[in-house]
């Protein structure tokens, strides 16, 4: 078991590599670099190139690569070419409101969720069950986008009970900081929702088929304990799995959301940053995304060997 | 979206999860679709829904008579009236029409990433779950990939390719492979184990013939809802694409388009956004309740309910 | 970077992130103003944006300033005096001028602060060009020693527009311009706060204790006393529309520079939100060629094509608050502009004839590629109303959709479209940059060093220099309008017309500047 574990987390190394390769020979090859966007509407092509020499853009791709990697592994993501700032500082800048902004929607959806799931397996089949997967569907279907800007207007614009954009940090109090979150989480956890209410319905389902309880149900033993204490029990490693998977997937949903809301987090920065071309700020974010998903999967993968040891790697 | 895709990643992580069966039952392939949906009142909504896009879809030279791309100043921002069903746009352009075209583009990248990342991830899949030695490499990128953000590695792609219908498709299938290869090799993997494929791998049998006839068949039921998935949520990522302004190019009416362009009058002209965003969301409703009976008939372990 | 610095990056994003609370004594005056573009670039010799420009003439201050009509008047500078011809000027700096950084502005910070920029602008490389020595004299006094008379330059040294002049410490100025300058000092009425900026979100400057108005003439635009009302400005960048208009009318920012038009209505049902329009020479449409590209390295090909580009379609498209057609070159309320040689195209073009008239001049249906960045709203709207009216002209066209980094850059590619050139690109350039030859950059025939499309004229640019010298207003406007019509023989580009786009604020806000936004002379009451 010690062994595998350690396999599995040496393992995470070259995917690490794999995926520094690859975001830094996307941005290498990806044509429009930041010196146009820098000179501007007016700039000659000589104010250009000289801007890219001084970035060091007009350098071979190699000796590039290999600066950057050695700069990584000494915690230097390198400055911002727009602002000037080191990259590790702007990520340290944006990291609160995605961090609330991903940990309140995950509560959020758990809360809504796991009921909804517990209570559709219950009455599967009925007209609840239908009601409950109707909405997950729903949830599926609607662009992100779509669900933020119909709360703007009616919870916002209309009635008033939240701020339409923006963000209070942490420090301007709880009260302002989950108003001006609640809207952005609603929307982005819809999907969530959706997701985790079918998981736990669909494990729920299974654990009630199992003999055990169904035994129990027919013995007429109070169904709520059953429910809640072996049931759910049974079903949480999988709901665990999926919002575990969900963290890091939130990631993406985010940069739409912090776009319509007009959070300053990490999702709205990597999409500034693409499309100013800044290179620094890409290549550090996308790295710590995928870092981020990379230990939360290595976690997940562990949990579910000593979970399940039929499992061999 | 990516969570979209989390749930089509999820259902993955599940049939690798070793919870099927002891032995699995044999899949029926013949039911196929017309059996499903005298059973299924879900998908016999989500077919109908679909059919009728795929007829506007083929139909939409009959079914408008304005050029989807014609401009006309000075009809700007008109709002729904008989002239323009559901009104023109910024730039004039007739809503209605775009939004029979925009069917096209919707279906033409939803099936195209699915069908094609299916392939490509069964291939991988299996590779990985056969030829053993392949498996930590092949796994690793496909971690990687995986590991960065679909949206944002699509966005940087699209960056990269410049818009085009072809690059929004290749950017959603290069996302969303691993998803497909990880499941397919989940699914190998428990299969290697089971009684019967240890028995056919005993009594000799060829690797070929034992994905012919043991893994094939059972990689099919959760292959083809994953599938279902993919087509769903590579729509949805269309979408986001244009939203954001990396889909198609904006002379393609696509329904991420036409709400990109829409998106900036959603108080005062909401119809702009509101009807590709009702059509989109439909499409992809059936596409998920098509999916979902899939999912009910063919994974064993649903059996009988829901 | 060491563990100390990553140590340091912490403690410094906490902090900015606590300071909205921290600065709890929230000053007595906040504007909170919403740019029409994100403030990317501080250096405000480094970016071209329309944003740098305003963000320049905020934080720094200059030699010379502008009224509304333009003319120019001492700033910084005490006073002059020519002497020699007007070959040597001698420009003296008034008392009490002083840098954020508390150090006193002298003389030697102007210098280098004007030959920075004299790399940059095209009105400072033509001073630049007749200036044989820029030297200060003492801690108080520059002076410019002429090969020949420049009597513009007061103008070139007070323009508002792109590049501004500004002035910086000279350890500043004198720094590479490729490096750029992410931490602006200035000796204007507001400081940039450093420390509070979020890059792509807020930039913040406060009231500068230590500025000196000048004691004598008028607010007036840029010129006379500039006095800081407000004590703390905030720039918020919203990027979606939708989402800033939702702001505006929920007193979440004050003034939102640019709205979209089709927004208006909804401004103006709020009883709170002013529509002023402040930019009344509006933006001027161009419909760029590429000189060195067959087919539009012909002027015969340039001017057939021209006859197509109805300005009065693309204003439609465009739907300013109030928009002209039949435009020339010039913008129209400068004393600079004419009607000679108008109208270019008519506003219904007969397009069979255009088609027969491009092909009598050679077009034989090859492919002409158009670059559109769809992310940019007035570009592409120009650009989707031009491709449709040359699909109606029978040209076979390719359109290249790029987002706007991309859009930037392919501009500036001089090969031909199968190499990642183009032929033919639409853009736009603010009415007051067109208001005379000056900074007149799409009016430039200087052939590879002109803004892209790389037009040669001689005629223009013999022009250009003639009108730089001449002394009086009348010969300038005759010169003017020669070059209109040596323009329309030429085609460097174009016109598409003139559009002007409101600004919107919370009532309250009183003393809005003409042009451009400028931040002194404001005042706000909640």
């Amino acid at each position: 078991m010690l062994h595998y574990i350690l396999r599995r987390v040496l393992s995470t190394v070259p995917v690490m590599g794999i995926v520094a390769f690859l975001v830094f020979s996307l941005l290498y090859l990806a044509p429009g670099d930041p010196a146009s966007v820098i000179a501007g509407e007016q700039a000659s092509a000589a104010d250009i190139e000289r801007i890219r020499e001084q970035l060091g853009l007009d350098r071979p791709y190699l000796i590039r690569f290999g600066e950057w990697l050695w700069h990584i592994m000494r915690g230097d993501l390198g400055v911002s070419v727009f602002s000037s700032i080191p990259v590790t500082q702007l990520i340290v800048q944006r990291l609160e409101p995605t961090v609330s902004l991903m940990v309140y929607t995950l509560i959020l959806s758990v809360l809504i969720a796991v009921p909804m799931g517990v209570l559709a397996a219950w009455k599967a089949g009925t007209s609840i069950d239908r009601a409950v997967m109707t909405f997950a569907v729903l949830g599926f279907s609607i662009p992100v986008f779509v669900i933020g800007y119909l709360l703007a207007y009616v919870m916002a614009l209309k009635l008033g009970w939240f701020p339409v954009q923006g963000y209070a940090p942490l420090s301007s109090g709880i009260g302002p900081w989950l108003r001006s979150l609640t809207l952005p989480a609603l929307a982005l956890s819809c999907v969530y929702v959706a997701l985790i209410a079918r998981t736990t319905r669909a494990t729920m389902l299974e654990v009630l088929n199992q003999d055990y309880i169904k035994t129990a149900r027919a013995k007429g033993l109070n169904q709520f304990p059953i429910l809640f204490h072996h049931a759910l029990k049974n079903a949480a490693v999988p709901v665990v799995t999926v919002i575990g998977i969900g963290v890091a997937l939130l990631i993406g949903g985010a940069v739409v959301t912090e776009s319509v809301f007009v959070l300053p987090g990490l999702g709205r920065l990597t999409v500034d940053a693409i499309l100013q071309r800044d290179y620094p700020v890409i290549q550090g974010v996308i790295l710590l995304f995928s870092f981020l998903y990379i230990i939360i999967n290595l976690i997940v993968d562990i949990v579910y060997t000593i979970v399940d040891p039929r499992i061999r790697y | 979206m990516a969570a979209h895709m989390s749930g089509a990643g999820h259902e993955g992580e599940f049939a690798a999860a070793p919870e099927l069966p002891a032995i699995l039952p044999p899949v029926n392939r013949r039911r196929g679709l017309a059996g499903l949906i005298a059973r299924s009142p879900g998908s016999s909504i989500g077919v109908a829904i679909l059919l009728a896009i795929v007829f506007m879809a083929v139909m939409a030279d009959y079914l408008s008579a304005i050029d989807p791309a014609r401009l006309s100043p000075i009809a700007r921002n008109r709002d729904p009236s008989l002239q323009y069903w559901f009104g023109t746009d910024m730039l004039g352009r007739d809503l209605y029409s775009r939004v029979v075209y925009g069917a096209r583009v919707s279906l033409i990248v939803g099936f195209l990433v699915a069908l094609l990342s299916t392939v490509l991830g069964l291939i991988v899949g299996m590779f990985s779950g056969f030829v053993r030695w392949t498996d930590s490499i092949l796994m690793r990128v496909m971690d990687g990939i995986m590991s960065i953000p679909p949206i944002l590695l699509a966005i940087a792609l699209m960056a990269l390719a410049g818009s085009s219908m072809t690059n929004v498709i290749a950017a959603i299938t290069f996302a969303e492979v691993p998803r497909v290869a990880r499941l397919v090799r989940g699914v190998v993997l428990s299969l290697r184990e089971q009684a019967f494929v240890e028995g056919a791998i005993t009594a000799g049998t060829t690797t070929p013939m034992i994905i012919w006839r043991h893994i094939l068949p059972n990689t099919l039921a959760p292959l083809s809802v994953q599938t279902t998935y993919i087509c769903a949520s590579a729509m949805i990522i269309e979408a986001v694409l244009s939203f954001i302004g990396a889909g198609t190019p904006p002379s393609v009416p696509s329904w991420g388009n036409i709400m990109a362009d829409g998106r900036a009058l959603w108080q005062v002209k909401p119809h702009i956004v509101f009807f590709p965003a009702v059509f989109l969301s439909l499409t992809v409703l059936a596409i998920n309740l098509v999916g979902d009976s899939l999912r009910d008939r063919l994974d064993p372990r649903m059996g009988g309910k829901g | 970077m060491r563990r100390r610095d990553v140590l340091k990056g912490v403690a410094l994003g906490a902090a900015s992130l606590a300071l909205p609370k921290v600065v709890i004594a929230r000053p007595a005056s906040v504007l909170r103003y919403m740019p029409g573009a994100d403030l990317a670039v501080l250096d405000p010799l480094a970016s071209s944006a329309f944003v740098t420009c305003y963000h320049a003439n905020l934080a720094f201050d200059t030699l010379f300033g502008q009224d509304t009509k333009f003319n120019p008047h001492p700033q910084m500078v005490d006073g002059y005096v020519v002497e020699n011809d007007g070959k040597l000027w001698r420009l003296v700096l008034r008392d009490g001028l002083k840098f954020h950084d508390g150090e006193p502005v002298l003389a030697r910070d102007c210098v280098a602060s004007i030959k920075r920029w004299g790399q940059a602008d095209a009105f400072g490389q033509a001073l630049m060009a007749v200036t044989n020595e820029l030297t200060a004299a003492s801690d108080k006094e520059i002076v410019f020693r002429l090969s020949r008379p420049f009597p513009l330059l007061p103008a070139a040294l007070g323009k508002s527009s792109t590049y501004v002049p500004v002035i910086m410490p000279e350890r500043q100025a004198l720094q590479s311009r490729s490096q750029l300058i992410s931490d602006p000092v200035g000796s204007g009425p507001y400081r940039y706060i450093h420390s509070e900026r979020v890059p792509g979100q807020l930039t913040v400057y406060e009231k500068f204790a230590d500025y000196q108005p000048r004691a004598d003439g008028v607010s007036d635009f840029t010129s006379g006393p500039k006095i800081a009302h407000i004590d703390r400005l905030e720039w918020r960048w919203i990027p979606d529309q939708s989402t800033a208009a939702s702001a505006l009318q929920a007193n979440e920012i004050d003034w939102w520079e640019a709205p979209l038009v089709d927004l208006l209505p909804l401004l103006e049902a709020d009883p709170n939100i002013v529509i002023d329009t402040i930019g009344e020479l509006g933006d001027m449409g161009i419909v760029r060629f590429n000189h060195l590209q067959p087919p539009f390295d012909r002027p015969e090909m340039r001017r057939a094509f021209a006859k197509m580009v109805s300005q009065t379609e693309m204003m439609q498209a465009m739907a300013g608050r109030t928009w002209d057609d039949n435009v020339g070159f010039f913008t129209p309320e400068s004393p600079m502009a004419s009607m000679e040689g108008l109208p270019i195209a008519q506003s219904e073009p007969n397009f069979a004839e255009i088609k027969a008239s491009l092909a009598a001049v050679g077009y034989k249906g090859e492919k002409i590629t158009v670059l559109d960045p769809p992310s940019s709203y007035r570009i592409h709207t120009l650009t989707s109303m031009l491709v449709d009216q040359m699909k109606r002209a029978g040209l076979n066209v390719d359109v290249v959709a790029l987002d706007y980094a991309n859009w930037a850059q392919r501009r500036t590619n001089r090969d031909t479209p199968e190499n990642g050139g183009w032929n033919l690109v639409a853009t736009l350039l603010p009415g007051q940059e067109l208001w005379d030859p000056a900074g007149h950059i799409a009016l430039r025939g200087n052939g590879g060093d002109a803004w892209p499309g790389w037009p040669t004229s001689p005629g223009l640019e013999s022009l250009r220099d003639e009108w730089l010298q001449s002394p009086d207003e009348a010969a300038r406007a005759d010169i003017c309008r020669r070059m209109q019509l040596q323009a329309i023989q030429d085609l460097p580009y174009v016109p598409a017309g003139r559009w002007t786009t409101p600004t919107a604020y919370r009532k309250g806000l009183t003393g809005v500047s003409r042009h451009i936004p400028i931040f002194y002379n404001l005042k706000i009451e909640r």
